[in-house]
């Protein structure tokens, strides 16, 4: 059965820039999210078992929908993908559950890296 | 030209474009005041030449506090300095004093904002320029004073019909600093950014 998979980023090339980085025979069912309030939504319609998630977006943000999973106990996985390459703003976000930060932009090596290191993929 | 006439497209991804920019810049603020800086979403708008002044008018308006600023004119010789620009950095004096107080020395006001600047509109051009495959030649910044930024800017822009402006507020968790970077790109940049935004949404 194909992994629910969410792609939540406020930039329409930064989601379309993530989903072609994506593993070319992953199982994956694909939705996607314009922004954290979208993006909640999504997971806790259980469109999110993997979540890729962008910082930086109207509404709520990714720090935010990191509160909102952890508070509600929704089962997810979440992977930062990020402008922010402060290192306290990757300390922050695996503090609040997220399994893992990339740094934007993304590519498909890098990701695929990531997804095998955790046994996603 | 308004900013409807750039394609919802290419001001997506020049946005985001701008963002893994001040993301690094951000950093770089990050690392020399030893503070955690918040990541802004780039505002993206097209004026024209002469509403430029006015816009910078608005900068000064929120208090009495004195406006300093940093300009640096940039450009690269890669595609015949089509894409070049204006990088203004603006800083209010309870910025400037905030920053004074992350410094282990009391610094020259005059340092104080080069360095600054440095890490403010360098670092985020050097992103820019790397993304764009550009390689982007600054000249120094240099200091321009408040009053005098109206007649400086008439100076430089002059000649332009149009002014794409790239609105970055950078601030300080928990702290007053509240500084924007303006990039300032002119006529023939316009048209010579969006090749370079349509070539990375190909």
């Amino acid at each position: 059965m194909s992994i629910p998979l969410l792609i939540c980023d406020d930039s329409n090339m930064a989601r379309k820039q993530v989903a072609r980085s994506l593993p070319a025979e992953w199982d994956v069912d694909v939705t996607f999210a314009t922004n954290g309030v979208e993006g909640l939504e999504a997971i806790r319609a259980g469109k999110g078992e993997i979540v890729f998630l962008d910082l930086t977006m109207p509404e709520l943000d990714g720090y935010g929908v990191l509160e909102a999973v952890k508070a509600e106990g929704l089962k997810c996985i979440i992977i930062v993908i990020s402008a922010d390459i402060q290192p306290e703003a990757r300390d922050r976000v695996i503090g609040t559950g997220a399994l893992e930060f990339i740094r934007k932009p993304i590519n498909a090596e890098k990701l695929a890296t990531v997804l095998q290191q955790y046994g996603l993929y | 030209m308004s900013i409807s006439q750039y394609s919802e497209d290419r001001r997506d991804c020049l946005q985001e474009v701008c963002n893994v920019a001040l993301g690094q810049a951000a950093n770089a603020l990050a690392r020399q005041f030893d503070v955690f800086v918040t990541l802004p979403i780039p505002v993206i708008s097209i004026i024209a030449a002469d509403q430029l002044a006015d816009s910078l008018a608005h900068f000064g308006s929120g208090g009495q506090a004195e406006i300093y600023a940093a300009s640096q004119l940039f450009a690269s010789p890669a595609d015949g300095c089509d894409l070049t620009g204006l990088a203004l950095v603006m800083l209010a004096e309870e910025s400037l004093n905030d920053l004074q107080s992350l410094m282990p020395v009391t610094m020259p006001v005059d340092e104080l904002i080069i360095s600054t600047c440095h890490s403010m509109a360098q670092t985020c051009l050097d992103a820019l320029s790397e993304q764009w495959g550009l390689g982007f030649q600054s000249a120094a910044p240099a200091l321009v004073g408040y009053q005098s930024l109206r007649s400086i800017c008439q100076q430089v822009v002059k000649d332009w019909q149009h002014i794409l402006v790239v609105n970055i507020n950078y601030q300080f968790e928990g702290r007053v600093f509240n500084g924007n970077l303006l990039l300032l790109f002119p006529d023939q940049a316009i048209d010579a950014m969006a090749q370079r935004l349509d070539e990375l949404l190909a």
